[in-house]
């Protein structure tokens, strides 16, 4: 996949399209997850005029699939007989975080260890 | 809305008739301060139109969004009727007031010339004659309201005049209503985004502190998270803070 403009913004744009949002909407959704651009670099950015960070992309791009899941979980057809096989229904988090908390001490023990 | 006295048919004085439309005014004035959905003025407007202009016997007020959706209330049945001819037509002196921003009037649909087959899905209904005015605010037309009666010749140049006022004024409410709702929407909006973008902050904060390298580096810790878990991003973040905040409780009693 190209890392220029011209194709990352078609790929967000045309994601924006797909999840139904207006660029307010997808701004929202962005500056929810931590996004520090405006709407109008944002706009831009859909536009392919201008391009974000790399990270503020990922912020965007987060947004958008979020919003895309959504969606997509909705359109699922529910079991009616099998529990547990629920494809709408997401797993705890409990371990993952565990897992989150566990690296990130790890990688500071990792830190300390180089110093 | 006041009872008026040209009920009976007979045509009102001019006089009388600006009496009335300063009532109608004084009303949609006060809209704005009590309820502003679009939904109340659209049907204040209808209600208005029909009793401020005697001989009218349905009124009805078609709304039309950037993207050219249409929204229609009527007064009636018979106005709603007529106007599905014109949007099953695609042509019809509604669409056209709105589309050219010109008032149109129909004094008899069966002799009228201009959209025949309209002309005559109409005459079908009963409908005789009609006035179309377009609602315009600067140079946007956002959609039209319209007058109909069961008798040829209901309408004059007098009533043009009256309802292209009455529209003016609907026109501007309207707008400013949807204004309102859209900043009212936004805001509502922006809250709920802070408060999900605070809780993603303090998650992050925490990483950092737990040794993550950077903001960035909390934040792609917290995606893959999301992703390995199903859960959405906030969710996350929400969850770690409670886990985080569960942990230093636990951990209290034991420090030295």
């Amino acid at each position: 996949m190209g890392n220029d403009i011209s194709s990352r913004h078609r790929l967000f744009a045309t994601a924006c399209h797909q999840a139904g949002w207006s660029v307010r909407q997808a701004w929202l959704g962005y500056v929810s997850l931590g996004g520090r651009c405006d709407i109008f670099d944002v706009e831009a950015f859909l536009e392919g005029l201008v391009m974000l960070g790399a990270h503020e992309q990922d912020v965007l791009a987060v947004a958008l699939n979020e919003r895309l899941q959504d969606l997509y979980l909705g359109r699922l057809v529910p079991y009616l007989h099998t529990d547990g096989l629920d494809p709408a229904s997401s797993p705890t988090a409990t371990e993952a975080l565990t897992e989150l908390l566990a690296q990130a001490e790890h990688d500071r023990a990792e830190g300390k260890a180089d110093a | 809305m006041s009872e008026h006295p040209g009920q009976s048919g007979a045509r009102r004085g001019s006089d009388e008739g600006s009496v009335e439309l300063t009532a109608v005014l004084r009303e949609m004035g006060a809209v704005v301060l009590a309820t502003e959905t679009v939904e109340t003025i659209v049907e204040l407007v209808i209600r208005s139109a029909v009793a401020t202009i005697p001989t009218t016997t349905g009124a009805g007020v078609t709304l039309v969004d950037a993207r050219g959706a249409r929204s229609v209330a009527a007064s009636d049945a018979l106005v709603e009727q007529t106007d599905a001819a014109q949007y099953q037509l695609g042509t019809g002196p509604c669409l056209t007031a709105w589309r050219d921003q010109v008032t149109v009037r129909i004094d008899d649909v069966r002799t009228e010339t201009r959209w025949p087959e309209w002309c005559a899905s109409a005459a079908e209904l009963g409908v005789r004659s009609t006035v179309s005015v377009p609602l315009v605010t600067g140079n946007a037309s956002t959609g039209a309201i319209k007058v109909y009666s069961t008798v040829p010749d209901a309408y004059d140049e007098r009533d043009e005049h009256l309802l292209t006022l009455f529209a003016q004024q609907a026109a501007i409410l309207l707008v400013n209503t949807q204004t309102l709702a859209d900043a009212r929407r936004l805001s509502a909006d922006l809250s709920h985004a802070l408060g999900n973008r605070d809780v993603i902050g303090q998650a992050k904060g925490a990483l950092i502190a737990q040794g993550a390298a950077n903001d960035e580096a909390a934040f792609a810790m917290l995606v893959s998270a999301s992703q390995r878990s199903q859960t959405k991003l906030h969710e996350v973040a929400r969850q770690l803070m409670a886990s985080v905040s569960e942990r230093r409780t636990s951990a209290a009693p034991t420090k030295d």
